[in-house]
């Protein structure tokens, strides 16, 4: 290859190799970025030479080697074309499976292509283009634009795409100053994090004095999870080389320094490569294509320190020193590298400058928003479906990255927050998912853009973990020059330390907001002054979880270890010692594991029959095979146990203070068991016949048959509870009573007031509401049914309702929803055990009306055909009606169950707008003094558990207000006894997990009777036994106060 | 390059013994000879790099990379290359966290502690496997076997958690995974048997992925 000299030249290549460059000739693209190739790029590499040959296409066929595509939790991804099919996981074995079905004859191999992930509500569908996987579809790749089609080791490659077009016109067609008035008129602002201006910092150091000046390429990406540079530069480094010769034209500069990271080994290669080529073109050295411009470039790897990320600190590292920053002023652009003026700009920035040279500026600032312009790269990593490296028009909302790009989060988890701008940056929570995505909102947020790292977090992150975590990395990466940063980071992050290991209390809290505020005004240099924010935004954000650490030593995300004995019972609402009863049932002493159940919660016999037990999606044993079927052990434990008592404090007459309960349910019921355990007299208020309250009215026999809930119930009367029931509080007893008459009260009184649809009709004869219909049912006033029934909603009363409807005796039973079955909130097992029974579901359907015959009873219900739309800040999609499509389905009764609402009784506590009373989340104290909520009434329709640990946390909160003075003292929160026996060395069981037996669906079809049954003491006691142990050998932070 | 090394002579910080003749410095380091390996590389690298103080870090690096760590002699020897005090190269080295003053083990593994890492298990599984290893990040094993090290980004987020173990990058790794490695380097390094309070089972291997 001869120099190119001139211009001309140049143009000459370009149009050679454009015109040599087939569009449609089959090419098969290898990622080879740093995730690919660690999945065996190298050897698809080989094997589609080899197989290629074999096929003989290998002079039909090219094969190239690109840079990074982005998608890498894919990896290794294989792209064809002219097609456009993108194949994920590819491994070498696949290869000539590829050959022979895609490239010799266009067909696509299914297996290997996309597969949407179950979170965005398109679950299984596959899609073979590149182009419209949402991943890609969703971007805007102007940077990273090339990276899929270039090799980045081929200058031909980079040139024959338009590469270098940039800098003939920043030498030809413009002056220095032509070239800063096209960046600034861009908006292009430091990729880095800053933000700055990139065109007023150029224009800083141009006018700087001095005949030496420097341009110098920051590739120290430092940010843990973030590696938009590393890829960038590893899949298309002339772009960033060619932006870097246009800034040093624009300033005047003749030398460049790549400052990158040691540990990005690839990236440093392919640059090398990259710079010899140029070189060899003539696009490096004296007089560039005839100019009067000349220019080298050199390459400085660092040596893994995450301050000289910051300018100062990188010139010091440059020149030879420890990498230490300097205070500003003198800022770089006027005393910079070895004393002369020095422009120091990202490697995404210098990547745009080409594309702003091509397309114009003007051009480019018409993408993004008001005041960010552009696109920005991300790479979004954490807990998501789809992790890599993304880009995006700024000004993009959140959401649209997270669930759109992202695919969702991982395992259906929920999201928790965002983190962006790594240890600088803050945690941005699921709630302001809305924002967009640029400079002035994240700031504004508590966060910063940073470089563009992303990281997405679920309910199973902890976010003081996460702020200690950050905490000390900035320790450690403090270079010690300044105390503020250098002391003020440590002891944060001791504090930290103290509030993860539960000795920190709320003063703590207090500390940490003064010592980040301290260390934020107080520090030399970025690295200090941005340490505090992940703590101050989490702090921020999340302060009820650090409240949760500091008052009750309880981590919610179950990540520190201290403060919870295994992740099933922390996840566990009510708190329930799980490992403990599991192995006393897998040594056959059911009593015991019953008394142990007993100990925080009073309703074993109901919670094992209808908890939705949360607390087998955090065992463990579901990362090896699948988790513990914990509830139905404990419905083994529970059957087969004989009947314990539970022990009740005898206390002193003067101390023992009297309770009112409203409500019979699992809150009320709870509050008065713990409450009479400590010795007080509690009277229950019930408004209905019987106790139980949602648990006996609306939840089906089928599903717990009375017997059992009366067992529970039972238990804690002998305790000595009163019930009184047929008592309606706020009606026949008026609250001001109660308050007269008791020296506190716990409102529990649930959530049995209905929503309606809103829908012409409603009110038509047949038209009825879930949860009174269950009820009335149970009352035995309505004991059966005819014609056909259309229930309307997606929870638990709804597919309660439709089952019972079924054994009622309708004939056709549909449940409609106005969603998708994945985002249903019901429990998945009952869609299934209904989908049995023969229950039809129709889905994306919402009703518009009853369609009443002419003596106003019902005979249809109008239902508008949906769509899912947006991603709502829950992450599901929200639905949208399709216009004009309406179905009607005939049915002679109708059951709505989209929603419930409290019940408070008149003259009680204040309600939100929700309708909920509102509380103190820790006490459930309410607004008055003495008056506690829980259950239901506080946190609208919920589960069984909840309820059960609403009413526990409020037993104690009423016992700590009814006596002030006194230490608080409770049993069940005593040191841990348990006396079974593990062998840690021993083989761990390998039996699967064990099926819970269930009636026949013909027989459900017509019978209240119980529809799963118990397991065999055999199986119960292997079934417990799968359970790996966490806890064993574990000492946890004593709960005990004050 | 001229140009760079004329300014870099400027820098008054990198001549503090400028009084001294090299002759001197050179009789000083003389006391000991250097060790021969050490003064092979320090011929071949002094052709390589201008006795400038910006010099050093590459200068550290190419030592590195012969070595696998930083011999004393070769800090010494570019010391009196560079006209510096030894306590500078030390301090200089010291800074960064890529340089090691101990040879290290016969297998490298390096754990990822980026963010994205952490919140995927890497926290848990670094804990683990210096339980299993008995030693710390930065150490080598008793036998020699294996160093440990942590890293605090590779950049290879969305294979998180990454471990690197000798150059290759495995994505998506695991106690257990990481420890079939080991187990599978010749010259098997023994477990450490006695795990101490924290790991008594596999139960807390696999907390990494919850």
């Amino acid at each position: 290859m001869t120099k190119l000299a001139t211009r001309a030249e140049l143009d000459a290549l370009r149009a050679d190799l454009s015109k040599a460059f087939d569009p449609d000739r089959r090419r098969i693209f290898v990622c080879m970025g740093t995730g690919c190739k660690s999945c065996g790029g190298d050897q698809l590499l080989a094997a589609f030479e080899q197989e290629l040959k074999r096929a003989k296409l290998d002079k039909d066929v090219d094969i190239v080697m690109t840079g990074c595509r982005g998608f890498c939790e894919r990896g290794a991804l294989i792209a064809i074309r002219p097609q456009g099919y993108l194949y994920c996981r590819v491994n070498p074995t696949d290869v000539a499976e590829i050959v022979d079905q895609t490239i010799a004859r266009g067909e696509v191999v299914e297996r290997l292509i996309y597969e949407m992930p179950a979170a965005v509500g398109r679950k299984g569908e596959r899609i073979a283009e590149e182009a419209s996987i949402p991943f890609y579809e969703n971007q805007m790749r102007l940077v990273l634009g090339m990276n899929d089609r270039i090799n980045p080791s081929r200058i031909e490659d980079y040139i024959r795409e338009g590469g270098y077009a940039g800098l003939e016109r920043a030498l030809f067609d413009m002056d220095p100053d032509g070239i800063i008035d096209e960046v600034q008129r861009s908006g292009l602002r430091g990729r880095g994090g800053g933000g700055f201006p990139t065109g007023q910092k150029w224009k800083f150091c141009r006018a700087a004095a001095g005949d030496t000046k420097y341009v110098i390429c920051n590739a120290d990406e430092g940010d843990p999870g973030a590696f938009m540079d590393r890829s960038l530069l590893e899949g298309n480094p002339h772009s960033v080389l060619e932006g870097m010769a246009i800034g040093a034209r624009a300033i005047g500069a003749s030398h460049g320094y790549i400052y990158i990271r040691a540990e990005y080994p690839l990236a440093i290669e392919r640059l090398k490569v990259a710079i010899d080529q140029m070189r060899e073109w003539g696009l490096l050295g004296d007089n560039i294509l005839g100019s009067d411009f000349s220019f080298d470039l050199i390459i400085k790897e660092g040596a893994g320190a995450f301050v000289c990320g910051e300018e100062t600190a990188l010139i010091a590292s440059i020149e030879g020193g420890r990498g230490m920053p300097k205070a500003r002023p003198p800022f770089p652009a006027v005393k910079g590298l070895f004393g002369k003026p020095t422009n120091i700009n990202n490697v995404e920035t210098w990547g745009n400058v080409p594309h702003i040279m091509t397309g114009g500026g003007d051009k480019y600032a018409s993408l993004g928003n008001e005041r960010s312009k552009g696109t920005k790269i991300f790479s979004l990593v954490g807990k998501v479906n789809n992790t890599g490296l993304v880009e995006v028009p700024m000004g993009m909302e959140l959401r649209q990255l997270v669930y759109q790009i992202g695919g969702g989060v991982k395992d259906g988890r929920t999201l928790k927050a965002v983190q962006s701008g790594g240890p600088s940056g803050g945690c941005i929570p699921a709630s302001m998912m809305h924002l967009p995505i640029d400079y002035e909102s994240l700031a504004k947020a508590g966060a910063i853009m940073g470089s563009g790292g992303l990281v997405v977090m679920d309910d199973t992150t902890c976010m003081v973990d996460l702020a200690r975590y950050f905490l000390r990395f900035t320790e450690n990466e403090s270079c010690g020059k300044c105390a503020p940063c250098r002391l003020g980071t440590r002891q944060m992050r001791m504090i930290l330390d103290d509030i993860c290991e539960g000795r920190g209390t709320e003063e703590s809290i207090t500390q940490l907001e003064a010592l980040g505020e301290a260390v934020r005004k107080g520090s030399l240099c970025g690295l200090g002054q941005t340490a505090p924010n992940p703590v101050l935004t989490t702090i921020k954000y999340f302060r009820d979880e650090y409240l949760a650490h500091v008052r009750e030593k309880r981590c919610p995300a179950g990540v520190c270890q201290p403060l919870f004995i295994a992740t099933c019972s922390n996840r566990c609402p009510s708190e329930v010692d799980i490992p403990a009863y599991l192995s006393l049932v897998a040594e056959g002493r059911n009593e015991e594991a019953l008394r142990s159940h007993m100990d925080r919660n009073p309703f074993p016999s109901v919670c094992a029959r209808v908890c939705p037990h949360p607390c087998e999606e955090r065992c463990l044993r579901g990362t090896v095979d699948e988790p513990v079927s914990i509830r139905t052990v404990k419905r083994f434990m529970v059957d087969s146990a004989i009947d314990v008592s539970v022990p009740v404090i005898e206390r002193p007459a003067a101390e023992v203070r009297r309770t009112a309960v409203v409500g019979a349910g699992p809150a009320g019921l709870t509050t008065a068991y713990f409450l009479r355990r400590l010795g007080h007299e509690v009277t229950v208020f019930e408004g209905m016949p019987e106790p139980g309250g949602m648990l006996r009215y609306g939840i089906p026999a089928y599903r717990l048959p009375t017997d059992e809930l009366e067992r529970d119930i039972e238990r804690i009367t002998k305790m000595g509870v009163k019930i009184v029931c047929n008592a309606r509080v706020g009606k026949e007893i008026p609250v001001a009573s109660l308050y007269d008459d008791f020296d506190a009260v716990f409102v529990g009184s649930g959530a049995w007031s209905d929503v309606a649809m809103g829908v012409p009709g409603e009110d038509a004869r047949g038209v009825a509401s879930g949860i009174e219909f269950l009820k009335k049912v149970t009352l035995g006033e309505i004991d059966r049914l005819s014609g056909d029934a259309v229930v309307v909603g997606g929870g638990n009363t709804a597919i309660d309702a439709a089952r019972t409807a079924l054994r009622l005796g309708a004939s056709h039973v549909t449940v409609v929803y106005r969603r998708t079955r994945e985002e249903m909130p019901v429990q998945p097992e009952e869609v299934t055990e209904a989908l049995e029974e023969g229950i039809q579901f129709e889905f994306l359907l919402a009703p518009v009306e009853v369609v009443a015959d002419g003596q106003g009873c019902a005979k249809a219900i109008k239902l508008q055909r949906m769509t899912l739309g947006e991603f709502d800040s829950s992450g599901r999609r929200r639905p949208q009606p399709l216009e004009g499509a309406f179905v009607e389905i005939p049915a002679t009764n109708i059951i709505r169950a989209i929603g419930q609402k409290p019940v408070v009784p008149e003259g009680g506590p204040p309600v939100s707008k929700r309708g909920t009373v509102e509380v103190d989340q820790f006490s459930l104290a309410t607004v008055q003094p003495g008056v506690f909520a829980g259950g239901d009434t506080v946190l609208g329709p919920a589960t069984a558990v909840e309820a059960i640990a609403h009413g526990r946390r409020a037993a104690e909160a009423i016992e700590r207000y009814l006596h002030p003075d006194k230490p608080a003292y409770f049993p069940w929160n005593g040191p841990r006894q348990l006396e079974t026996a593990f062998d840690p060395d021993a083989a761990r069981s390998t039996a699967p997990r064990s099926q819970t037996p269930k009636l026949d669906p013909i027989i459900r079809r017509h019978s209240f009777d119980e529809v799963e049954l118990m397991l065999s003491a055999t199986h119960a006691r292997c079934e417990a036994g799968r359970c790996l142990r966490c806890d064993f050998g574990k000492t946890v932070v004593a709960r005990e106060e004050e | 390059m001229n140009k760079l090394v004329s300014l870099d002579s400027a820098a008054k910080t990198a001549r503090p013994r400028k009084t001294g003749t090299p002759k001197i410095g050179r009789s000083r380091g003389a006391v000991r000879a250097l060790d021969p390996e050490v003064e092979r590389w320090f011929a071949a690298a002094k052709a390589k790099y201008p006795s400038t103080q910006s010099s050093m870090i590459p200068l550290l690096q190419s030592a590195q990379s012969k070595f696998g760590y930083l011999p004393r002699d070769a800090m010494q020897a570019i010391a009196q290359y560079l006209v510096v005090p030894a306590a500078k190269v030390e301090g200089v080295a010291s800074f960064y966290a890529q340089f090691r003053f101990e040879k290290p083990g016969r297998h490298r593994v390096t754990v990822c502690s980026g963010t994205a890492c952490y919140v995927r298990g890497s926290g848990k599984l670094m804990e683990d496997l210096q339980t299993e290893l008995a030693v710390v990040p930065g150490r080598t094993t008793e036998d020699g076997e294996v160093t440990l090290e942590s890293v605090s980004c590779f950049g290879a987020c969305a294979l998180a958690p990454v471990v690197v173990i000798d150059d290759k990058v495995m994505r998506q790794q695991t106690t257990d995974s990481v420890r079939a490695v080991i187990k599978g380097f010749s010259g098997a390094h023994k477990p450490n048997g006695g795990c101490g309070g924290a790991c008594h089972n596999h139960a807390h291997d696999e907390g990494s992925h919850d």
